[in-house]
């Protein structure tokens, strides 16, 4: 894995060097060789997200015409109360769902993005002893299932007394627990160039200057792509929102669709799938106001030698 | 090792050297007397209907309160186990009739013995219900309904092939029979029975106590022998050769109601527990009832026997068993709370309350279907422990395996009987 | 994995001047420190959250823990059962190496190619973009189950469209035990945004004049992609391996949705991490599940460490590997 440095040659701000970026001043020529691409790529496009149309419209249809086995994407009959039945059809309205999914993924984000991006530094840059054994535990970490530390995790949250409460689904973010995070901060930060930390540290700048001053700056696209996985699995996460979280008032989107189901009684499949489609949404919004972000912010950092 | 003791002690090295007490501003609260927390799974309906029945507690005894602790049904049990063990268990809990056994046995659920008629009145009850709970001799659990096996048809469908809803007494030859006419006279994919022959829990032991056997003994080893299962699995066998039942892509994509052979349309039938009546009605537009599984006419009895539908139980570390044995006594017994949940988790034990309710048309077809076997068809009860002994998740895995081997073609009906009963046998050793 | 650090150039880069000796040693020491105190989030993270629920778990493996009552030491029994009488053990083992073997290249293959076809101009590359990475997004949501058995069922999609091709009894994929754990192993290929963003960034970074370069000597589109785009790449390709590849081993949510939490039809979607977690949960032998769970971070290291001893035979790196 020293696989990701950057070269000395290309700062940073060597963007200008790299493919050329969209732009729609092409020739007549090429554009026709690019017909059958545009072609292929929206045909494959369509066959990604026909679960994702299914789903909505079948957030539009009765529950009896869901399961009678029809492929029709097209609704017999529009239910749209679907809709609002799911929206208010729960012991809280959907706001408060959202908002408490909001608030543990934003302190997921701000956790996750300091203390990974801290321990990433201090793994790629600095040098201290042990530091390959702690490496290899906090991959270690990433490697045991979840299943196996629940009880004792569980255990421990409730002798604190944070169950029936957001802590245990933010404090550890705190204190860098997601070590998948720190795995990919330390593959970005080398691909910073050192001359930046060895120019600063000949100012006399030390560890916390150059943390500060270059490395978390620079990291900054490399912190979107964190933040962006971080929120789609905080929000989708549902298993230890389900442990931790009892007083529905507390309860996040995941928890409140499951609560339209009951395999063993009366379930609302309609109202599900319409609030399943509607929780896409800040999702979507989020990925398609970031997506460039992404795509620049990881290319400017240089994941590459 | 103790490991409470050592959780505890990391626990408070994290609480006192690094963050602070302070944080646990929505800990929760350990249940002061008279404030109960209840745990439920279901959908957000059931959930209401519950509060309502803590709201109208709350009003006849102003000092206590009772709060619900909500939970997905696919995770409920996972859950409780975590709670349990963490020692954070609500004091009453909804709880799976295959779980109770081994909560109990582990000690984690009360026994309410002792307020059997001291607190909990069960005097109205069907007689023998309240035995179903019984774990090792001592009640742990009661069940919120009755309930029973049984077969629910698609009535509309029957009527329109010109046929009737089997009438009890009818014999498997003859579901044989019918069911093969049913495949016949409708084109395309349609069968006159679904296939349920690889549940342990249903059908199976309705056929077994025909013949005088329960599928386990009172002390917890198998308690059919190979030639039961050989027929059981030739029975089925014979059915989807005739075609009176599905192929088993069919089957096997079946789990819930939702996605049972009868919701999607492929058969006309759905063999279960009878308070499913409800909620498979509430998905499709075709009216459904209610019958009996077939019977065999050489054999004794009807075969069918009274069993639980949603149960609860009271943690055995709750700081406050009389308040939670007094609830359940309300739950139970109190006209406004059984006048709330009405059927929802099953035809009400309290046989008085029963019969005053009003119920839509399924649940009425469920209550009197309740009413009929529990008064006349019923043979004796099976407690818990009986049907849920020391190693049974692994027998009940072991019996799905070998009677789907079967039915995807994989192995003999011998070699499917000998792997079953090599496997649950060694499982219920141990 | 140590390779990491060991591998790394030690000291200055090249180029800058080495500074004298005593001034290195003031601020290794110093280093040291500061190392520690840019852990220090983490290490306590790890001491109390982390490791101390691991290091019960691991006590738990050689014990009878039963998740209701309190554990009995037995030794190494739960591991003897699981390679001696476990058939279950060594079926989900199957299961799950299949699922890993095949999934993630296929992942990658798939992210990679979508990757390349969207770092182009085009009219509504933005669009594309967010589109493919919709899947991804639905993440373990419940509908899942409901939207495989759409694509995948009797009446699925799928089989709607082949028997439109003359297919007249195609399978039932999701309730065939020969074919439901490949509608999970689609069913992760098709959430394949997290490498493809990946990807999309590898791939910006390929300086264009390589491109000018190989165009002025006549090489076509394929030639481009295998002699340029793909050697520059590969220590992207790398990363995205290492994350699919534990990702990929600790898959839970899709077979346990799909498969309503039992591993069927018939244990062929048994995922390892499924079975541990219906050993601990539906059996409550948490015990055994425990050891189950050691083992598997045993055979993720084991291949993790794999991937890095191969990854000097074909990731290049422009640095020569310093």
């Amino acid at each position: 894995m020293s696989t990701l440095t950057a070269p000395t040659s290309r700062g940073p701000a060597a963007g200008d060097r790299r493919q050329p970026p969209t732009n729609r001043s092409r020739s007549g020529g090429q554009w026709m060789r690019r017909i059958p691409i545009q072609l292929l790529v929206a045909a494959g496009a369509l066959a990604m997200i026909y679960p994702v149309l299914w789903m909505a419209s079948s957030s539009l249809k009765p529950d009896s015409e869901i399961f009678s086995g029809s492929a029709n994407l097209l609704p017999e009959t529009f239910r749209w109360e679907n809709y609002a039945e799911g929206w208010n059809g729960l012991r809280e309205p959907f706001e408060t769902f959202y908002l408490n999914s909001f608030i543990i993924s934003a302190l997921a984000v701000a956790g996750n993005l300091l203390t990974c991006s801290m321990a990433a530094y201090a793994f790629a840059r600095l040098r201290f002893r042990m530091r390959a054994l702690w490496f290899a535990v906090m991959l270690g970490t990433i490697m045991l299932p979840y299943h196996a530390t629940l009880i004792p995790q569980y255990t421990l949250f409730y002798e604190l007394g944070w169950v029936n409460s957001f802590l245990p689904l933010t404090v550890p973010k705190f204190l860098a627990t997601d070590a998948f995070f720190i795995f990919l901060f330390v593959q970005f930060i080398r691909g910073i160039p050192k001359e930046l930390d060895q120019a600063a540290q000949i100012d006399g700048a030390g560890p916390l200057r150059i943390y500060t001053t270059i490395i978390f700056p620079l990291l900054r696209p490399a912190l979107v792509t964190g933040a962006i996985f971080t929120t789609i699995w905080t929000y989708n996460d549902f298993f230890s929102q389900l442990i931790y979280i009892s007083d529905t008032a507390l309860y996040t989107v995941p928890l409140a669709l499951r609560m339209f189901l009951d395999t063993t009684g009366e379930s609302a499949w309609g109202p599900m799938l319409a609030m399943s489609t509607l929780s896409l949404l800040p999702l979507v919004v989020m990925f398609v106001l970031f997506q460039r972000q992404i795509v620049e912010g990881i290319s400017t950092t240089g994941l590459k030698g | 090792m103790d490991r409470r003791m050592f959780l505890k002690a990391t626990a408070g090295l994290g609480a006192g050297a690094t963050l602070g007490t302070g944080l646990a501003a929505c800990g929760s609260d350990s249940g002061g007397s008279g404030s109960l927390t209840m745990s439920q799974y279901g959908s957000s309906s059931r959930l209401d209907l519950l509060e309502q029945v803590f709201g109208l507690y709350t009003e006849a005894n102003p000092d206590r309160s009772i709060g619900l602790d909500a939970a997905s049904v696919d995770n409920y049990i996972d859950r409780l186990a975590t709670q349990v063990s963490g020692g954070n268990a609500p004091d009453i809990m909804a709880i799976f009739h295959g779980n109770i056994a081994t909560f109990a046995r582990q000690d984690a659920l009360l026994t309410l013995d002792d307020y059997l008629g001291a607190g909990l009145d069960v005097s109205e009850f069907t007689e023998g219900i309240v035995d179903l709970g019984r774990i090792d001799g001592s009640v742990n659990a009661l069940s919120y309904g009755d309930n029973a096996h049984g077969v629910i048809y698609d009535v509309d469908r029957l009527e329109s092939l010109g046929m009737q809803l089997p009438e009890p007494g009818y014999t498997w030859e003859d579901l044989l029979t019918f069911s093969a006419d049913i495949s016949r006279a409708v084109d395309g994919d349609f069968y006159g029975t679904e296939d349920r022959s690889t549940q342990l829990d249903q059908g199976f032991k309705v056929w077994l106590l025909q013949r005088g056997k329960y599928a386990f003994t009172a002390d917890g080893q198998l308690g059919f022998e190979r030639s039961d299962l050989e027929d059981w699995i030739t029975y089925w066998e014979m059915l989807r050769e005739e075609g009176a039942a599905p192929p088993s892509d069919i089957t096997a994509e079946a789990g819930t109601f939702e996605s049972s052979a009868l919701i999607r349309g492929y058969a006309i039938n759905h063999q279960t527990y009878a308070n499913a009546l409800n909620s498979m009605q509430a998905l499709t537009e075709s009216r459904l009832a209610l019958t009996t599984l077939p019977i065999d006419p050489d054999g004794q009895g009807s075969g069918h026997f009274l069993r639980g539908s949603n149960w609860v139980s009271v943690f055995s570390e709750t700081g406050d068993p009389d308040t939670a044995v007094d609830f359940l006594n309300f739950i139970f017994n109190d006209p406004g709370a059984v006048g709330v949940l009405g059927a929802e988790f099953g035809a009400p034990p309290n046989r008085a309350l029963r019969d005053e309710l009003e119920y839509n048309d399924a649940e009425q077809n469920f209550v009197d279907y309740i009413n009929l076997i529990a008064d006349e068809l019923a043979d004796e009860a099976i407690s818990l422990d009986q049907e849920f002994p020391i190693g049974y998740p692994d027998v009940n895995t072991a019996f799905g395996a070998a009677t789907e081997s079967v039915m995807f073609g994989d192995s003999s009906i011998d070699e499917a009987v000998d792997e079953f009963f090599e496997t649950a046998e060694r499982a219920l050793e141990s | 994995m140590t390779s990491l650090l060991t591998r790394r150039p030690a000291g200055a880069a090249p180029g800058a001047e080495p500074p004298g000796r005593r001034r290195r040693n003031a601020i290794h020491a110093s280093e040291g420190r500061w190392g520690y105190l840019f852990l220090t989030p983490w290490l306590i993270g790890l001491v109390i959250l982390t490791a101390g629920p691991m290091l019960v778990s691991l006590y738990y493996s050689f014990t009878d823990f039963s998740l209701l009552s309190s554990a009995n030491w037995i030794g190494l029994d739960n591991y003897e059962r699981m390679f001696t009488e476990d058939d279950r053990f060594l079926s989900s083992v199957a299961v799950t190496l299949t699922y890993v073997f095949v999934s993630v290249p296929l992942q990658l293959a798939f992210a990679l190619l979508v990757a390349v076809l969207l770092n182009r101009a085009m009219r509504g590359v933005s669009a594309y973009r967010a589109l493919y990475y919709l899947p991804s997004l639905l993440g373990g949501s419940v509908a899942i189950a409901v939207l495989w058995r759409q694509v995948f069922g009797r009446e699925g999609v799928v089989n709607v469209v082949l028997r439109g091709l003359g297919w007249e009894n195609p399978p039932t994929w999701i309730a065939d035990p020969d074919f439901a754990l490949w509608t999970l192993i689609l069913l992760r290929v098709w959430e394949f945004g997290s490498p493809m963003v990946i990807f999309l960034a590898g791939l910006r970074q390929v300086p264009a004049e390589y491109y000018e370069a190989a165009h002025v000597d006549g090489a076509t589109a394929l030639q481009r992609f295998f002699k340029i785009t793909l050697p520059i790449i590969t220590p992207v390709i790398f990363l995205n391996a290492i994350l699919q590849l534990i990702g990929a081993f600790q898959a839970f949510n899709s077979a346990f949705i799909v498969s309503g939490g039992t591993g069927g039809p018939s244990d062929s979607t048994l995922f390892y991490t499924l079975y541990i977690y219906i050993e601990g949960f539906t059996s409550f032998r948490m015990g055994y599940a425990s050891a189950l769970a050691w083992v598997l971070l045993a055979i993720i290291a084991l291949f993790t460490a794999i991937n890095f001893a191969l990854s000097r035979f074909w990731v290049h790196y422009e640095d020569g590997g310093r």
